[in-house]
């Protein structure tokens, strides 16, 4: 099929004018002038000796001229054609285009104005394009992939030709997508997308159908991300960038932007505090009463709590809920706002791994059988009281020589208490084991070698203060005539806001004889000095240091009372057990994540099957699906605990997946993972339309703009320019061959021959 | 020399002006008598002396007046009657396409200019001349003369004449022909609108008579070039069919056939010992006619010399 159409068929009634020059050719025949000849006879005999060849150039000029007038009124009617890539670069086309349709399914999306989400609408378009495409019979391919899977592509990763059924169904299947409660990436959709065309020869064209959030488009500067402009730029090496804006005016919106547990672990039968941060992303300032918060752990939902204060415009305010599960094993924690616009970001989960108890280690430097004698005994009876009192925490002492050899894996805390020096093979159990989340403190006492520490524990030469210890020892302190206290510490730290409000003078009742100096380094930003003597010097009294995942405290005095009547204080119980929470080893936290990030789960031979499968949430379909099982190196981000992973992708809604595992011995246990929206997400303050069009070669449409449904004009073959300028060359050829048939050679009769004289 | 009252149409001033000077002289042999002019065939002295001439190169010593000599030390020729005496016939062509013309003068006007002219030259010679007008027959005729009447009779002829009918030119050739008597000098005015069959037949009758032959072939000039541009219906004269064409496309064709046909006839003029001219309209016919002239005059003396 040639495939030939018009952009102005109206004007294809001017062909009409074709018959012109035969209409003038037949009139001229009927105007002459009248001349009486006497050599009649010679030019009757020209004329039956030319009568073939004039008409013939009668006939040529004829026909020219008439050609001349079909190219004109053919040119003006602009013809077209889409179809025949040969035919099509005969006259200079640019070929088929591969139009890839970049639908953001980004959690936004949902939000619009009415009842009509921005994502109802962009499938509306998109499915609109799309068949104007194929109604038009276009040469185009079309691509259609979501920002949520780029590199999947919603029709199977292949293109579509526009003209085939496939494309009308491909517009069917639209109808079915719902929009995903992920963020969108423009720099890595169409990275994506690039990635994926690198090696095609086609013209490509793609159109963002999008809400263009300020989050997703431009920077702290007001311009479009560095990032993102370059994406932009490297497609449009390739062919135009429309955007095409379904995007609504801020509305106002609060969402849920953290739940999380104040302490790192949490344990069966003790009470727990959970934080919910919410934000008011609207332009309006909202009123925190009128916004309940709603706990749920597990299945028991608790009565609804209410914001205190006004929250202006991005401002968010703190909720905190006390819990206490009663069963150990992982548990849902969620907290819920009502739904105003965005559902997905009106909740977050969070999984906890609720124990039966903290496990804590104390290593005694010095036992001693007699009661209270030893370098562990306050500190084991205050974290673990005897009778029925549940503190959540199992203790174990052991003495110094035990800790050689003992493993670390069933263990939270780590106490090492006046202990004199370690192997270095324990020393490099301790830095992995605290490096992995374990907690470590020290406790000083007479059998601590500071320089001993120091090259054991803080580091020497390059290495110093990269090692476990927070502070570099220095001397031995005090004497036993006189006493320092303890100053008032900053409350702001969480280990330490329980002493908020706290009379200073208990502070002051706790009496140190004998503590070891320490210095901080400057340039150290993961140490900080928590407490301090009263000494000249303000000695610190108790350093914190972040290692890892871990956390490090550092008394610079005994556990026991040799150095320090503080066993003895009041503070001392709470004190212990507040920095006992604080740096416990905390629960996982790959298992909450925010929708999107993969499932990755170490597979261990030891604790499981190879064979797992993960069931995700009810809008997905709730229904079980195998995991699989890659090896590590596949997953470069991931640390090497094993030689592969279970893995699974697919997690574009928020909700609880659950991946069910087997022992080796057969028995089942779960593994929840929490998914939740990104807590921007809920940031719905649009990017600015103008530093999008400043971008080169991207157009900027409105989605109610009804010339956003017409295809590139490029895509067509057009072919006026070549008919008017085979209508200049024809033109010239007829004033050629009218001169040429008309010039007489203007001979005369040779000049010799008109005399003749005989000799 | 009479008073010529019709001369202002036909005897062009200029003309009679530039032609005066020159003479016409019969190159072959005709009957009459010679001066130093003309040959004859008759020897001896002719019977009657007119008057005396001034001898000029060429004349023929034999007639030198050797008294007068003596007298006027300077050489004189007697002329006699007889051997001043060249009979020239003017026939001219009446033919319907005589008539046409695009200048001044159509062409029967300028041929009847010509001949006028030619006829004046020729009684101031004392030569006889006389005019014979024809289209598809022999018409009109002034019988050969040398008084100036004929002149008048000449001028009377040719100013009553409607050149209105077809030309059959061997026919009429061959009447005269036959009828002509004495050879004599046959000046020819014609478009040459006829087959050079029949124009080679009528022209060979009249040589085989021993007729000297001059034909002045006249023709329009725009039958010559053919410069018409615009469409043009052109109506046929001596009853040939008309022709609508654009001229553009027929000039080199017409061009082409003229050509050819001028071709035929100096090829039929060089066989016979005619002398041919082609005369246009365009030209002006003091320069044309004195042209031709003095060029016939040289070719004469250098074929007399001989």
């Amino acid at each position: 099929m040639l495939g030939i159409s018009f952009a102005n068929p109206f004007l294809l009634g001017g062909m009409a004018l074709a018959s012109l020059p035969i209409i003038i050719h037949l009139l001229n025949r009927r105007r002459f002038k009248v001349m009486e000849w006497a050599a009649m006879d010679f030019l009757l005999k020209a004329a039956v000796r030319n009568r073939k060849r004039v008409r013939l150039e009668n006939l040529l000029l004829l026909l020219v001229r008439t050609l001349v007038v079909v190219m004109l009124i053919m040119a003006v009617a602009r013809p077209f054609t889409q179809v025949d890539d040969a035919l099509a670069s005969m006259f200079g086309s640019e070929g088929q285009t591969e139009r890839i349709l970049l639908l953001d399914d980004s959690h936004s999306m949902r939000a619009g104005q009415g009842n009509r989400p921005a994502f109802e609408v962009a499938k509306q378009l998109v499915r609109k394009l799309i068949l104007r495409l194929h109604e038009e019979r276009s040469n185009d391919r079309i691509t259609l992939v979501l920002a949520s899977d780029p590199y999947g592509g919603q029709s199977g990763g292949q293109s579509v030709e526009a003209a085939s059924d496939n494309a009308r169904r491909l517009a069917e299947r639209i109808k079915g997508l719902r929009a995903s409660d992920g963020v969108f990436d423009p720099e890595a959709a169409i990275s994506a997308i690039l990635d994926r065309q690198e090696g095609g020869e086609s013209r490509l064209a793609l159109d963002i159908v999008s809400d263009f959030r300020k989050k997703d488009w431009i920077d702290v500067d007001g311009n479009v991300a560095g990032p993102v402009r370059a994406a932009v730029s490297r497609f449009t090496e390739h062919g135009e960038v429309r955007l095409i804006d379904v995007g609504s005016s801020p509305v106002q919106n609060m969402g849920v932007v953290s739940l999380e547990s104040r302490d790192r672990a949490v344990v069966a039968g003790v009470p727990t505090t959970f934080v919910a941060r919410i934000k008011n992303h609207g332009p309006e300032p909202v009123d925190g009463s009128r916004i309940q918060v709603t706990f749920q752990f597990g299945e028991t939902r608790l009565d609804p709590v209410r914001l205190e204060g006004t929250l202006r415009p991005g401002e968010s305010a703190e909720v905190t809920q006390e819990f206490t599960f009663r069963d150990r094993g992982p548990a849902v924690v969620q907290a819920r706002i009502p739904t105003e616009v965005l559902p997905g970001d009106d909740v977050r989960r969070l999984v906890v791994h609720v124990r039966k108890s903290m496990r804590f280690l104390l290593v005694d430097g010095e036992p001693d059988p007699e009661h209270y004698r030893g370098e562990t005994d306050f500190l084991a009876a205050s974290l673990m009281p005897p009778g029925n009192t549940v503190s959540g925490i199992d203790v174990e002492v052991i003495p110094e020589s035990a800790f050689s050899g003992r493993q670390l894996e069933t263990v939270d805390c780590v106490f090492l208490m006046n202990v004199y020096r370690l192997p270095d093979e324990r020393v490099r159990l301790l830095e992995k084991f605290v490096e992995g989340g374990g907690g470590l403190v020290f406790f000083l006492g007479d059998q601590v070698d500071p320089a001993v520490y120091n090259a054991t524990f803080y580091g020497k030469g390059e290495m110093a203060g990269k090692g476990l210890l927070p502070l570099s020892l220095l001397e031995e302190e005090g004497s036993s005539d006189d006493y320092f206290t303890l100053s008032p510490p900053q409350v702001d730290h969480p280990a330490l806001r329980f002493l908020a409000g706290i009379n200073e003078i208990v502070f002051r009742m706790v009496h140190v004889r004998r503590f070891i100096g320490a210095r901080l380094q400057a340039r150290d930003k993961q140490t900080r000095v928590l407490m301090s003597w009263t000494d000249d010097n303000n000695s610190p009294a108790l350093a914190e240091k972040e290692y890892g995942r871990g956390r490090v405290l550092l008394w610079t005095t005994s556990g026991d009372n040799e150095w320090t009547d503080m066993p003895r204080s009041h503070i001392y119980l709470p004190l212990m057990h507040e920095l006992a929470r604080y740096v416990v080893k905390p629960d996982p936290t790959d298992t909450t994540k925010l929708v999107g990030s993969p499932i990755v789960l170490p597979f261990q031979p030891a604790r499981m099957q190879r064979i797992a499968h993960v069931v995700p949430p009810a809008e997905l379909g709730g229904t079980p699906v195998p995991l699989g099982l890659v090896p590590v190196d596949s997953v470069p981000a991931e640390r090497k605990k094993s030689a592969f992973v279970f893995r699974y992708e697919r997690t574009p809604i928020a909700g609880a997946y659950t991946v069910r595992l087997k022992t080796p011995q057969g028995e089942d246990y779960l593994r929840p993972y929490a998914y939740n929206v990104d807590p921007e997400e809920g940031d719905l303050r649009l990017a600015d339309r103008k530093a999008l069009t400043r971008m080169d070669r991207v157009s900027l449409h409105r989605a109610s703009e009804e010339s956003m449904l017409d295809t590139d004009d490029s895509d067509r073959t057009e072919f006026w320019r070549t008919l008017m300028y085979v209508m200049i060359a024809l033109a010239a050829f007829e004033t050629l061959l009218a001169w040429r048939f008309g010039h007489h050679k203007n001979k005369k009769i040779a000049a010799e021959g008109k005399q003749v004289f005989v000799r | 020399m009479p008073s010529t009252s019709h001369s202002n149409k036909y005897l062009d001033p200029a003309v009679l002006a530039e032609i005066s000077r020159l003479d016409l002289r019969a190159r072959q042999v005709v009957e009459g008598y010679v001066s130093g002019l003309h040959k004859s065939p008759r020897k001896g002295p002719s019977v009657e002396f007119a008057e005396h001439r001034e001898y000029v190169q060429g004349d023929d010593i034999r007639h030198i007046d050797w008294k007068l000599w003596g007298r006027e030390d300077r050489w004189y020729i007697k002329q006699y009657e007889e051997e001043t005496n060249l009979r020239c016939n003017l026939l001219i062509d009446m033919s319907e396409s005589m008539r046409f013309g695009t200048g001044p003068l159509n062409k029967f006007e300028y041929s009847a200019t010509a001949a006028a002219a030619i006829a004046f030259l020729l009684l101031k010679q004392r030569d006889a001349v006389g005019i014979r007008l024809f289209d598809n027959e022999l018409r009109d005729t002034v019988p050969l003369s040398s008084n100036w009447h004929a002149l008048h009779n000449i001028l009377t002829v040719v100013e009553q004449t409607e050149p209105q009918k077809k030309t059959e030119i061997a026919q009429t050739l061959t009447d005269f022909a036959e009828h002509a008597g004495r050879r004599s000098m046959v000046v020819l005015f014609t478009d040459l609108f006829v087959d050079p069959v029949d124009l080679e037949k009528g022209l060979r009758l009249l040589r085989h008579k021993r007729h000297e032959v001059l034909l002045l072939n006249v023709l329009d000039e725009t039958e010559i070039t053919f410069p018409f541009e615009e469409n043009t219906k052109f109506l046929g004269l001596e009853q040939m069919p008309d022709l609508i064409a654009e001229p553009r496309a027929l000039r080199d064709g017409y061009l082409e056939v003229l050509q050819e046909h001028f071709d035929a006839v100096r090829r039929i003029c060089a066989s016979m010992r005619i002398d041919y001219i082609l005369l246009s309209t365009g030209d002006r016919l003091d320069k044309a006619l004195a042209g031709f002239l003095a060029a016939r005059a040289r070719v004469v003396r250098s074929t007399t010399r001989r």
